[in-house]
């Protein structure tokens, strides 16, 4: 009798708590994966988000960090972390380097999760899944390649390109990686480069076109002085394309200009950090970044404006002052849109890579004077050497970009080529040209930068 | 004659009638031997005897009826109650037990009790009075000192401040280390990081738990104790027993008890001429001219002519009063106990106070012999009156950044360009930090209202069969109240008022039944079973309101345009348990415990959805055997454990894959978006702790000394860590069973009866624990994966939890006075650089102790708790900001001992610089282990003196155990830090700030000294 009781009272206790469904109890606001990627609208919606992050990334977080390590801005005004940037000495805690530094890894990992989730969908289309598969590529390539350029060493710095790059995530998983070499990394840009170049529609409305992926190639293959490829991919979007110059200051617009060859779209209410605003001048504040006197002055000299529409860019202030300084004014709206590839960039890469190769030096000139009859600048010679193209074709860079985060980038290819160059008397490849990784980067597997040697 | 014999009998009964009965015997012990020395004593009075040396006694008194007490070392106090007619001669022989038997003594186990003796697991108990001996911020600060094996660190001079307890040291990273507290049996909401870091300090969700109401406290510490809670047992847990009806009839207890509350260390901070010296060193150390530009636009003049102590006007001396009345009824089958105490309680900071109000009910009734119900139901409101703290202003400001040449008014009317008033005279100077002008101006109080309930009913069908279900409910809301009024946030007329708001629902049932029985004389057989499920629900919102007049009420109109209600997603967690230990016991000399428990969460991953948790324990009174000879030990018991427990409190979600919805109000171009929050961890789940513990207990002398040693081990697995992923994964943090750690110590305890003679006795009670900890391993992660919040404390392979990583600092140059690191490789530089970082030490103590000395002189009584703490590094994280680049912040007076001139060698702190490059950085935040202090200290925690009355009043209204006493607290430190206070426990971040950052110092307000009078009785 005792035993049966007992028997029954566990036994009823066991059944009493066997109700599994007490234990799903899940997050609020948020939705599980199952029930968020259902259709193919959900994986556009995904991929959108990838492109969000992008438009925040490249809104002046990415191209600042560019500006301070070359020689185009003077020492930041207050901003700590800046300053370090500008010294060349960024460390591991630096906060605005490591969240720069997540960023394109964010639209990453938001591309490889879109790759890796057509199961979830029922209604997806062979068509669909290759476009957002292209897309997907186009901006992890992209994004591999960005990171490279401000973390790794340039192309070129070892001859087989063994030293170290940046860990490629192919992916979604939260392990640590090691860092692959440069050559590595430079291998799995191209193949999603090319995969998208192939794959991608000719017109893709906000999005990444087949130009805008040719567009990159040049890019990368320009970086990597690769100058025949990078002629073929540039020659591609201009000669295909349909793209034509703006008036100078439309590429920085609320609308999307017609010289823009992949935009990342900003609206009025965007909330994003928007870190071009370091150089607005128009508004009480004193701007934090402003431009260097050497870079002005050696490109303008003393007395601006000058005919060069480009000059008017710059606004000198406190001028009778020995501290006097130049403000820079492009960037001085609300909002406007990324013009991240433009024409003029394809332009100068294109010029730039023939004169390099000696061949259709014509055509070469021809893309410079497209760019310096808009600026009002008096052409080039058609006859001109390609020494002298190459010459012109930097300096036209050099204007024409301010402030979008490039310039160094060719100074360091030019560096990796060969070119005896220096950036504020610090050589090209010193330690602190290549910016430290996050703390929380590191890991038994991973290797740190070596520091110091800039100053 | 006859008439006057009679009327001088009379006389002599009335006046001189002292002698007039007399009660007189014998006193033996079990073996029938005498006893002498035995003390006999009238309840309540200082009337007695003592037995002589045939152990005999005569006690001769003018009382009819009283209880004669009887007390002899290492035998059980024995009571008779007397009832004479006058002038009777009562002959009355009393056998006295010896205490051994008194090792029946029963304590709280988990779901249910257990006699001490049997116990084979580690748990200590601590009683009331330990716990209401003292004014503590809040009750869980009283177990200092108490037991081994529990580290207290109680929490800052904040009022409602909560400790750090750690039990046989800490095993958890990313989790919460904390101990599972059980409140008559349900495990209670426990959360510190509700409202986050609120202002310089974490919500304390103990606080509002009424000292008064406690009865016991016992705490958990081996895996074979724990082990019935499985996944929850891992860092021990804490039991507290509260009071219920005892005895027959009615009475009443009072208690009541003022304080006063000092700091124990006042900040040594610079005043404005000491300020203005050293700034204008820097000035002129750094190559400028003239006077240097001051802080907060002030001019020179104006410094000089100013010189606020802010600190001053920061603290107060604070007032506490406590009182509490109980209520304790039992008769027939009914038992109440009823408790209402106020708890009013400033700290020594101004305008700081914790102010609770909290009634309980205890109901027992006994409605037949198979039908038992109990109710246990408090309800306690609490008010906490804030003021910033720390690294948010009040004292903290006044150790940083309100310097001494800031005046706390304007001293005249200050015009703008146009004529217009700027500034008028009197008002609040706001060009700078003005802690006062924040604590006078600001309203800030945080509510607590919480109720803890449950309700149990037993079904006895059959003898020895405890069937008892029990349904507990916890209710927590605490409202974060703040009123800016209108001078406070420019651009708005009235001013802003805002609500943090969360509600707690934690809802308990379990079934648990139990069997015993016997199987000859020899064989006592105990199983027990049970399923329990747990649901914890916690909802608020955040309500601000603009143009707003006071503080928001609770009837504010929500439809109205100044309003913004944003509702806090909601968070639930579950467990559903099924658990049984059985017990045998042989002989009652061996026994044996196997326990085991099934726990599911809803925080646990996929593949993972219940872990099992076993535990084995073995005991046996080796005093007990024929062959145990060792006379001067008379109770010998040896036991053995091993168990695995779990730690299951961490983030609710973290298993979780999610996406964010669509409608998250982002869009691209005028495009939806939706993107992953979090990765999935299908293999989440709970820490896992192995344990061993080998522990003796024996007693000598009757008992008159006992000793408890134990070794334990734990190897924790699984151990979480909420990692910083690599951003290169693209996703922030990621929660990861990854870490091992290795706790292993010894405890110790001893409690003797030193001497006790004529009226006089001495006890004694010591306990140290040793501690060694080591995290074994945290998989292919960085010592920064996880960071101690802000405070540089690293998880690092082969160091303790919360390892000192800096930059190892070597002194000042004697040459330049610049500041001297050492880099990785050991050789000196000037450059202060972060990958230099190496381990330097550690914030875990390694050893601590408490050491209670009680005296009892007649019907007085003083008692002195020393407690200690070795091995732990402080880190004065402040410090790199008070003694280091001169800024903005005011400089503590050490740093008069810097480098002035070339050659000088005994200069404590570099050459003054407004510049941090000169200290070779890019930022003035240079932590080194400079700023790394020993901090061993042994304190006097509190010393009580105290007077218990005789019985005052006779039969139904007497006053009995009237008692009065003083206490002080943290009265006299012996330590080597130079710094404020060396016990610390700061505002946290988060758990693993918590768990890796006690003995972190940021502007920490140091602990209070309380000086405070006391009064009991019972009527």
């Amino acid at each position: 009798m005792k035993i049966k009781v007992i028997i029954t009272l566990f036994s009823l206790a066991f059944i009493l708590g066997s109700c599994d469904k007490i234990l799903e109890l899940k997050p609020g606001n948020e939705e599980l994966y199952e029930d968020a990627l259902q259709t193919t609208e959900d994986l556009q919606n995904l991929l959108n988000s990838s492109y969000d992050v992008m438009a925040n990334t490249y809104y002046g977080a990415y191209q600042n960090l560019g500006e301070l390590i070359s020689y185009n801005l003077a020492i930041p005004r207050a901003h700590n972390d800046y300053t370090e940037v500008y010294n060349r000495a960024t460390i591991f805690f630096n906060g605005t380097v490591g969240d720069l530094y997540g960023e394109p890894y964010t639209s990453i990992y938001r591309a490889n999760f879109l790759m890796e989730s057509y199961d979830f969908i029922d209604d997806l289309k062979e068509e669909d899944r290759i476009r957002l598969e292209a897309e997907s590529k186009f901006i992890r390539g992209l994004s591999h390649f960005e990171i490279t350029n401000l973390f790794a060493q340039p192309y070129g710095f070892t001859s087989d390109n063994s030293h170290l790059g940046i860990p490629i995530r192919l992916v979604v998983k939260p392990d640590p990686l090691p860092r692959s070499t440069v050559k590595e990394v430079y291998d799995q840009i191209l193949a999603d480069l090319n995969y998208a170049k192939d794959n991608l529609p000719d017109h893709n409305g906000i999005y990444a076109d087949k130009y805008a992926a040719y567009a990159m190639l040049a890019r990368v293959y320009f970086q990597m002085n690769d100058f025949e490829k990078a002629a073929e991919a540039s020659a591609v979007v201009i000669n295909e394309g349909n793209y034509m110059l703006d008036s100078l200051n439309a590429r920085w617009s609320e609308s999307i200009s017609s010289e823009n060859i992949f935009t990342l779209v900003i609206a009025s209410s965007d909330s994003r950090n928007k870190a071009f605003n370091n150089y607005r001048s128009d508004n009480t504040e004193i701007p934090e970044l402003y431009a260097s006197r050497e870079y002005v002055e050696g490109l303008y000299g003393q007395s601006i404006p000058t005919s060069d529409e480009r000059s008017e860019w710059f606004v000198k202030m406190a001028p009778t002052s020995p501290n006097y300084y130049y403000n820079i004014n492009k960037f001085n709206k609300n909002y406007f849109n990324i013009p991240f590839l433009h024409l003029s960039e394809i332009l100068l890469i294109h010029a730039e890579s023939l004169a390099e190769q000696g061949i259709q030096l014509s055509t070469a000139v021809d893309d410079i004077n497209l760019i310096r009859q808009r600026a009002g600048v008096s052409f080039l010679n058609e006859n001109s050497t390609p020494e002298a193209i190459i010459a012109a074709a930097r300096v036209e860079r050099e204007k024409e970009m301010i402030g979008e985060g490039r310039i160094v980038f060719d100074l360091k290819r030019r560096g990796a080529k060969g070119e005896n160059i220096e950036i504020r008397n610090a050589p090209w490849d010193c330690n602190g040209m290549a910016l430290q990784f996050p703390i929380s980067e590191n890991s038994t597997v991973f290797v740190m930068n070596p520091t110091g040697g800039c100053n | 004659m006859k008439k006057f014999t009679l009327a001088f009998s009379f006389f002599l009964f009335s006046s001189l009638a002292i002698l007039a009965q007399e009660v007189k015997g014998t006193i033996v012990d079990e073996n029938k031997e005498p006893i002498p020395g035995v003390s006999i004593i009238i309840e309540g009075t200082t009337t007695g005897t003592i037995s002589d040396i045939n152990g005999f006694y005569s006690l001769k008194t003018d009382q009819t009826m009283f209880v004669l007490v009887y007390k002899y070392i290492g035998f059980a106090d024995h009571s008779e109650e007397i009832s004479l007619s006058v002038g009777e001669v009562k002959e009355l022989n009393v056998t006295m037990e010896t205490e051994a038997e008194l090792l029946d003594e029963y304590v709280v186990v988990g779901y249910g009790t257990a006699k001490k003796r049997d116990v084979a697991g580690s748990i200590s108990s601590v009683s009331s009075d330990a716990i209401m001996s003292v004014p503590t911020p809040s009750f869980e600060a009283a177990l200092q000192g108490q037991a081994s094996g529990v580290s207290v660190t109680q929490g800052s001079g904040l009022a409602g401040s909560s400790s750090i307890i750690r039990v046989r040291g800490i095993s958890s990273i990313s989790a919460s280390g904390d101990p599972l507290y059980v409140v008559d049996g349900v495990p209670i909401s426990q959360d510190q990081f509700i409202t986050g870091n609120s202002g310089g300090m974490n919500n304390n969700p103990l606080a509002a738990i009424n000292p008064a109401d406690i009865e016991s406290i016992e705490i958990l510490k081996d895996a074979s104790a724990t082990g019935i809670y499985g996944a929850r047992g891992a860092n021990g847990v804490i039991l507290i027993t509260t009071k219920r009806a005892k005895g027959n009839g009615l009475s009443v207890d009072f208690s009541t008890r003022f304080a006063v509350a000092e700091p124990t260390a006042i900040p040594n901070m610079m005043n404005s001429a000491e300020y203005l010296q050293m700034y204008q060193e820097a000035w002129e150390n750094d190559g400028n001219a003239g006077q240097a530009i001051l802080p907060g636009g002030i001019s020179w003049e104006d410094a000089q002519n100013t010189d606020t102590d802010w600190v001053d006007e920061t603290i107060q001396t604070g007032f506490k009063q406590f009182y509490s009345v109980g209520l304790n009824y039992k008769k027939n089958k009914i038992g109440t106990y009823a408790n209402f105490t106020y708890d009013g309680n400033d700290s020594y900071l101004k305008g700081n106070s914790y102010n609770r109000m909290s009634g309980r009910i205890n109901f027992d009734w006994n409605v037949s012999d198979f039908f038992k119900i109990n109710l246990s139901t408090s309800l306690s409101s609490a008010d906490n009156n804030r003021v910033d703290a720390a690294w948010s202003g009040g004292l903290g400001a006044a150790m940083s950044t309100a310097l001494p040449i800031y005046p706390i008014y304007w001293q005249e009317d200050v015009l703008d360009n146009n004529g217009d008033t700027l500034h008028t005279k009197g008002d609040f100077w706001n060009d700078g930090a003005n802690p006062v002008r924040d604590r006078e101006t600001k309203t800030w109080i945080n509510n607590e209202l919480r109720s803890i309930n449950n309700l149990s009913l037993i079904f006895i069908p059959i003898k020895n069969l405890n069937i008892r279900f029990t349904g507990g409910y916890d209710y927590m809301r605490l409202n974060e109240q703040r009123f800016f009024p209108a001078d406070y946030s420019a651009g708005d007329s009235r001013g802003f008022s805002d609500v943090n708001s969360h509600v707690i629902d934690n809802y308990n049932i379990s079934f648990v039944p139990e069997y015993s029985w016997d199987y000859g004389e020899d064989n006592h057989f105990k199983i027990l079973g049970g399923v329990e499920y747990q649901y914890n629900k916690t909802d608020g919102e955040y309500i601000t309101l603009q143009d707003a007049p006071g503080l928001i009420d609770n009837n504010i109109n929500r439809g109205d345009s100044n309003v913004v209600v944003s509702p806090y997603v909601i968070q639930e967690y579950s467990f559903t348990s099924y658990f049984s230990r059985f017990n045998y016991n042989l002989k009652n000399r061996y026994y044996f415990q196997v326990s085991g428990r099934i726990d599911g969460s809803s925080r646990f991953g996929r593949n993972y959805r219940y872990g099992f948790f076993p535990s084995a324990s073995a005991g046996w009174i080796v005093s007990d055997e024929d062959f145990w000879n060792v006379d001067f030990i008379n109770y010998f018991k040896a036991k053995a454990s091993w168990g695995i427990t779990g730690n299951a409190n961490f983030e609710n979600y973290a298993r979780y894959g999610t996406f964010s919805p669509v409608d998250n109000g982002g869009n691209y171009g005028g495009n939806p978006i939706i993107y992953p929050i979090r990765l999935e961890n299908p293999n989440l789940k709970w820490e896992v702790s192995n344990g061993i513990d080998l522990g003796v207990e024996f007693g000598m002398k009757n008992n008159r000394i006992t000793m408890e040693i134990s070794y334990y081990k734990k190897w924790a697995s699984d151990v979480l860590l909420q990692v910083a992923v690599p951003p290169s994964t693209g996703f922030d943090t990621f929660w990861d069973n990854v870490a091992k750690i290795e706790n292993s110590g010894i405890e110790f305890g001893i409690k003797a009866r030193v001497y006790e003679r004529d009226n006089f006795s001495w006890t004694t009670d010591f306990n140290i624990s040793r501690n060694f900890n080591k995290i074994t391993s945290i998989g292919l992660y960085s010592p920064d994966a996880v960071g101690g919040g802000t405070n540089d404390t690293r998880v690092v392979v082969g160091e303790p939890v919360g390892t000192n990583f800096l930059v190892r600092y070597v002194g000042v140059d004697p040459e330049n006075g610049r500041p001297i690191y050492l880099d990785i490789d050991g050789n000196q530089t000037y450059a202060w650089d972060p990958k230099d970082r190496v381990p330097v030490g550690s914030v875990l103590p390694n050893a601590w102790g408490g050491w209670t000395n009680t005296f009892t002189w007649k019907n007085w009584s003083a008692s002195l708790l020393i407690t200690a703490t070795l091995g732990a590094n402080i880190y004065d994280s402040s410090s790199k900001r008070q003694l280091g680049v001169v800024t903005d912040w005011n400089m503590r007076t050490e740093l008069f001992d810097r480098w002035t001139t070339p050659g000088q060698t005994d200069a404590e702190y570099a050459r003054l610089t407004m510049d941090e490059a000169n200290y070779g950085s890019s930022t003035v935040w240079i932590n080194t282990d400079q700023w790394l202090k020993k901090g061993d200290y042994a304190r006097f925690k509190n010393l009580t003196l105290a007077y218990t009355f005789p019985k005052i009043g006779k039969d139904k209204f007497s006053f009995s155990n009237l008692r009065i006493a003083a206490s002080i607290t943290n009265f006299l430190t012996f330590t080597n830090f130079e710094g404020l206070d060396p016990e610390i426990a700061r505002d946290f971040e988060n758990n693993a700030d918590r768990n890796m950052s006690q003995n972190v110092t940021y502007l920490t307000p140091p602990q209070e000294r309380t000086y405070s009078l006391a009064l009991s009785f019972t009527f």
